[in-house]
Order: structure tokens, then C-alpha cells, then sequence
């Protein structure tokens, strides 16, 4: 019996009669983002109003902090950055999962309206139908209906390329006016923090809304693992995945109504943050030297990107507040800049 | 001039007297139709009167002119960037170019001041011109293949110049409440001053304009075309840079960053001029000071007694509209001369 050679770059782990093939590079890279990120968790806590050292903010977190210092650490900084986490976390794996499916790197939830749906849905139930607490559970109802009128009007976005971004933009910018608009009926003062939120806004998170969204992420986690491997097989087109054994319609959907809770999910917390789903991805895949990105790399460079962009906005504000998103929309333009320069060649 | 464009021009001439009639008509006062043009006309009863004079004076009468200026000034120059660019998507708003002079205003109004209508003029046009170059220039290094990529090009643009916009406004908190209302575009705060200050200025940007129509018409065909029919390329794109950024600066400094405006009037001109660029001015500037008075007038009526910004009504008809073609694909037909 002739052994079939092991692909190159590619670890074996067997286990009696079953072998896993570990892509060696993209777990590096996995191992060093997870560092990455740990070290900008504890900057990150390091970081405001009132002196707190990384020393102490290691020490406090290992449990050896005075009563001051746990309070900082726990209830004021620590909600943020994980509020940045996760949230970050949900923008990469939904903008790897659409900009797969569609095969496009621009067909991102925030190029595409459905993060403007979702948030204009939080911004209409928290100002007019209030029911109490924060309404993070109504972005996947506007981030559903967005997405829905999209598909409506294009078919097939797959072949579509820069026709699906383009309308995706103005059903965007439709949804961002009624949202202006409905602001534009409260003064700034009765508004609060919902002007603030619409932009992308970590400051005063607390862990009543990132709990939940954290737990429903955790809940989807096992679906996304479930739709990794046919969703690797449909970037060979419609045909060749049907070939291959992938259920392509209900791949394609299932793909779809995940990608949009997840990225409802990640508006949910802190409000659009632009671009990082369309970042994350790009460098999961520069990372992993993979044309196809992998979701967990990216669901990991969207932490990494949204925590860096906080704790950036953070340091260059100070003393004032900025939202993230704008500092995210600065730099994601410069990025979509580059990438449309870049593909100067390619026609529409 | 065939009968379809002459049919155009009077019954768009009619409705504009009528959009004119009722945008006088309408409003915060209980004054009609018949009680305003009795004070214009100076007819001594309705002369008399000075709650009506404060109504037509700072109310009615400015914000009507103000939409004819601005309306024309953003079609007139959405359909010389078209040209230039051959893009039939292209206008201030979509491209960015808006954003660019949003972000020059603020920059006057936290460093420098800035409170007149001229030093508004002033720096959203240093903003606008710094837009136009950036996206003339992406646009030369794109080519003309990709009219949807200009498109996200201006997206990209325009997120750049409003981030640093709001980075500037929030980290300083000057006129924040003010900004917000007038960055969704309102022809609410208009003054007869204001009119006064801007309207020269549009004016000479539309004579400039007429003035580049026969060679920009010309250049419809390719530079190299153009260059061998005598058309210096370099200096017509300059005029268009120049007249594009003062008509752009016009509007903003007036109503703030109106979009979809110009994109809907100069694509509705297209369509009934193809080619000659001159009567495709006629008819945008038309078109657009149409669309413009008759948005305004709604925007008094939807929702009273609040008051729908103009803009973000625009922006709810014109992406509606933008989606219609871009799906129907009819804006490549319109790349190519007939």
C-alpha cells in the first residue's frame, strides 16, 4: 500500500484510524493574533483618566490588585475592551462569511446596507417605541429586512461584482437618511448617547448588552464551524460545489442568515463600526498567504483591528470622546482607496 | 431643437412657475398665494402689512431663491464632472466632493471662525476644490472602463473627508447641534443677504461652464480625438475643476451637502440630450432647480408642523432612483455618442 504524500506547509495529527491535516501557517498566525490581542487587552486597560500601570492591570487581573483597582479594571475599562472584542470578533467572521459567499472583497455588512438596517432599527425602537432597556435585540430584525430588499434586487450577487456594491451603497445611504432623519426630530440633549452609538461608540458599555450577544455568538459558533467546509468548496463556482457534494442553494442561505444575525449581533454592541469587516478578512487572508480567508483568523483580525482602532481613538482624543467608527472610517477609506487602485485593470 | 426637448422646456418652464407659486405659498404664516404676490407686486394693502413682509422677506422669499440657485448649481456641475470623467453616475455628492467641502467648512468654523457667507464660500471651496482634484484624479488613473468603481472610489473619499470632519467637530465640540442639522442639508436657514452674496458667484461658474461646453462636447469622443481637432485637453479640464468647485462651493455654503440632486438632473438631461452639452446644461439646470423647489415644497408639507430636511428627502428618492438605473444598467448606453 503507497502512502499519499502530505501537502506541504500542512501539519498530520492522527488519531488511530482518524488524521487531521493542521494548515501550519494559519495556526501560527492564529497563536500570534491571540497574543496580539492579549497584549492590547491589558494596553488597552492601561489606558485613560486615573493612573493604572500595565504592571498593576496585570497584577490586578491575576488577582493581586487592591479594592481601587479592581474596580477599574473590572467595571470601568474591561467591559469596554471586551465590548471591542467581541464585537470585533462578529464583524470578521460576518464579512468573511459575505465576502465568500459573494465572492467579492467589497461585499462587506457595512457596504451593503445591512449594518445601516440594523442600526436604524436600534435608533427607531429606542426613540419611539421604547420598552426600557436598550434594544440591542432589534438589529437582526433591521439588518434582516435590509439584507432582504438586497437579495430582492439582485439575484445573483456572485456575478455581479461592483453592480452588487454599488446598489448595496444606495440602499445603504437610504437607510443611513431615515436614520438621520429620525434623529434630526430630538434635540442633541435628549438623544444622548444614540447620536454617539450610530457612529460606532464603545465608551460606557456595560456587560448588560455584550452578555447576551456574547452568549448568542458563542450558540452560533458550532453552525459556523458546521458551514466552514462547504463554504470553502462554493468559491470553485455553483457547478463544481454541486459536483463536490455541497447542497448549494441551502449552503448559500444558511451562509447568508448566518452572516446577517452575526453581523447584527456585532452592531448590536457598539453601534456600525465601518470597514472592520471588510479589513479583518483582507488580512486574515495576507496573513494566512491564502486567497481564501479563514474564519477564524478573521473573526480574530476583526478583534484585533476594532480593539486597535479603540484603544487609537482613545489615546489621540483624549480628553474627549470620539466614537470608534470614526477613526475606522478614516482609515477603512484610505483601505478601499488602495484596494479599488489596485484593481485599476479589472473593469466593472 | 426636436419636439420632445421643445415639449420639455415649456411644460418644465409651466411647472416651474407653478413649483415657484407654491413654494411662495407655503409655510410657517397664514399667508396664501394671492397676499404674496400682492406684496411683491408692492400693492399698498398687502405692502402694509409687516408680519407679512417679515414672512415674505426672511421666510419665503429667500428660501425659494436659494433652491433655484442651488438646484442649478449642483445639476450644472454633476453634468460638467459627468463629461469630464465620461461617468454618467458622476456627480459632487456621490463622488465625495461634498464631503471634501464639508470638511473645509469645519475646519474654517473651529480654526478660524469663520461666520459670514463669504468666509463659508471661501473654505467649502478650498474643500471642494480639494475633493474635485482628488477625484478627477482617481478617476484619470481608473480610466473610463469603471464608471461603478469611480462610484466607491467617491464612497472612500467621502468616508476619509467625514471622518476627519467629525474627528475635528467632536473632539472640539464647536457647533456641534448647528452642524448636525445643517449637514443633512436644509434650505430652512436661508437669508436674502446669503442669496445676494452667492448668486454672482454661481453665475460666473455657469458662464464658465458655457463657456467649456463646445470642447468638452467635443471630447466626448477621446482626448486624442479632441487634441487632433485642436482642443487644448489640459486647459478644459482645468475650467471644469474650477467651474465644478465654485458651483459645488455655492450650494454647499447655502444649503449644505444636498446629494442625488445633481446626479438625478443631469441623468434626466442626458436622456433627452445625448450629445450637445450646451442644451444638456439647459436642461439640468432646469431639471434641477425643478427637482430641488418641488423637494423643498414637500419637505414644508410632509410632515408639518416639523420640517423634513430637504436633503435627506433627496436621499430618499434619489437612492431609489440610483438603484432603478444602475439595475436596468441604462447608464452604459449612455457612455457611448450616438
Amino acid at each position: 500500500m503507497t502512502s499519499i504524500p502530505t501537502p506541504s506547509g500542512v501539519w498530520t495529527l492522527r488519531l488511530g484510524g482518524i488524521s487531521l491535516l493542521l494548515h501550519r501557517r494559519s495556526w501560527l498566525m492564529f497563536t500570534l493574533l491571540v497574543l496580539v490581542l492579549l497584549g492590547l487587552t491589558v494596553l488597552a486597560t492601561s489606558l485613560g483618566s486615573g493612573h493604572l500601570g500595565v504592571r498593576d492591570v496585570i497584577a490586578t487581573l491575576t488577582g493581586n490588585g487592591s479594592r481601587l483597582q479592581e474596580i477599574m479594571v473590572f467595571k470601568i475599562r474591561l467591559p469596554r475592551v471586551a465590548a471591542a472584542i467581541i464585537a470585533g470578533l462578529a464583524m470578521g467572521m460576518a464579512g468573511c462569511l459575505i465576502q465568500t459567499l459573494v465572492r467579492n472583497r467589497l461585499a462587506t455588512p457595512d457596504m451593503i446596507g445591512v449594518n445601516e438596517g440594523a442600526s436604524l432599527a436600534v435608533v427607531v425602537f429606542a426613540l419611539y417605541l421604547t420598552l426600557g432597556n436598550w434594544p440591542w435585540w432589534a438589529s437582526p430584525l433591521g439588518a434582516a429586512l435590509a439584507a432582504a430588499a438586497l437579495f430582492a434586487l439582485c439575484r445573483r450577487p456572485g456575478e455581479q461584482g461592483y453592480l452588487f456594491i454599488v446598489i448595496g451603497i444606495a440602499l445603504s445611504e437610504l437607510l443611513g437618511a431615515l436614520g438621520d432623519f429620525a434623529m434630526s426630530t430630538q434635540p442633541l440633549a435628549h438623544l444622548g448617547s444614540i447620536y454617539l452609538w450610530t457612529m460606532g461608540h464603545f465608551a460606557g458599555v456595560s456587560y448588560q448588552t455584550v452578555k447576551p450577544v456574547a452568549l448568542l455568538l458563542l450558540l452560533l459558533c458550532p453552525l459556523m464551524a458546521l458551514v466552514n467546509r462547504p463554504l470553502a468548496l462554493l468559491r470553485f463556482g455553483d457547478a463544481t460545489a454541486q459536483n463536490l457534494g455541497v447542497k448549494v442553494p441551502l449552503v448559500q442561505l444558511g451562509v447568508l442568515a448566518l452572516a446577517i444575525v452575526v453581523a447584527a449581533l456585532g452592531t448590536a454592541i457598539g453601534g456600525p463600526v465601518v470597514f472592520i469587516a471588510m479589513a479583518a478578512p483582507i488580512l486574515a487572508s495576507w496573513l494566512a498567504r491564502d486567497n481564501l480567508a479563514p474564519l477564524w483568523l478573521s473573526a480574530l483580525c476583526g478583534a484585533v483591528l476594532l480593539l486597535g482602532s479603540d484603544t487609537l481613538v482613545r489615546v489621540l482624543a483624549q480628553p474627549e470622546e470620539i466614537p470608534t467608527g470614526i477613526m475606522t472610517r478614516l482609515l477603512g477609506g484610505i483601505l478601499l482607496l488602495g484596494l479599488l487602485l489596485k484593481d485599476r485593470r479589472g473593469a466593472d | 431643437m426636436p419636439a420632445l426637448q421643445k415639449a420639455t422646456l415649456i411644460a418644465g418652464g409651466g411647472l416651474l412657475l407653478v413649483l415657484l407659486t407654491l413654494s411662495l405659498a407655503t409655510g410657517a404664516g397664514v399667508y396664501g398665494a394671492d397676499a404674496v404676490f400682492g406684496y411683491l407686486l408692492g400693492q399698498p394693502d398687502y405692502v402694509a402689512d409687516d408680519k407679512l413682509a417679515m414672512v415674505v422677506d426672511t421666510l419665503r422669499l429667500p428660501r425659494t431663491l436659494a433652491a433655484l440657485v442651488v438646484g442649478a448649481s449642483l445639476a450644472i456641475a454633476a453634468s460638467l464632472l459627468q463629461s469630464a470623467t465620461r461617468n454618467p453616475l458622476a456627480e459632487p455628492g456621490l463622488l465625495g466632493v461634498n464631503a471634501g467641502a464639508v470638511l473645509g467648512l469645519v475646519i474654517g468654523l473651529i480654526y478660524f471662525g469663520v461666520e459670514s457667507t463669504r468666509g463659508y464660500l471661501l473654505w467649502s471651496g478650498a474643500g471642494a476644490l480639494l475633493g474635485n482634484l482628488l477625484v478627477l484624479g482617481v478617476g484619470l488613473m481608473l480610466g473610463q472602463a469603471s464608471p461603478l468603481k469611480l462610484i466607491l472610489a467617491g464612497v472612500a473619499l467621502g468616508a476619509i473627508f467625514g471622518g476627519l470632519a467629525n474627528f475635528l467637530l467632536l473632539s472640539t465640540r464647536v457647533a456641534l447641534e448647528q452642524f448636525r442639522f445643517w449637514n443633512l442639508g436644509s434650505l430652512s436657514a436661508s437669508s436674502l443677504d446669503a442669496v445676494g452674496t452667492v448668486s454672482p458667484l454661481a453665475v460666473l461658474g455657469l458662464v464658465l461652464a458655457t463657456l467649456l461646453c463646445r470642447q468638452l462636447t467635443l471630447m466626448q469622443m477621446g482626448d486624442s480625438q479632441a487634441r487632433a481637432l485642436g482642443i487644448h485637453t489640459g486647459w478644459v479640464r482645468l475650467g471644469v475643476l474650477a467651474a465644478s468647485t465654485l458651483l459645488t462651493a455655492c450650494a454647499i455654503s447655502l444649503a449644505g451637502p444636498i446629494g442625488f440632486l445633481g446626479f438625478l438632473a443631469a441623468y434626466c438631461a442626458r436622456r433627452i440630450e445625448p450629445v450637445a452639452l450646451l442644451r444638456q446644461l439647459l436642461f439640468s439646470t432646469l431639471f434641477g432647480m425643478l427637482f430641488l423647489l418641488a423637494a423643498d415644497v414637500l419637505s414644508r408639507w410632509l410632515l408639518q408642523p416639523y420640517e423634513l430636511p430637504v436633503g435627506t428627502l433627496l436621499a430618499a428618492l434619489g437612492a431609489p432612483a440610483l438603484i432603478a438605473i444602475v439595475l436596468r444598467g441604462g447608464f452604459r448606453s449612455l457612455l457611448t455618442v450616438r
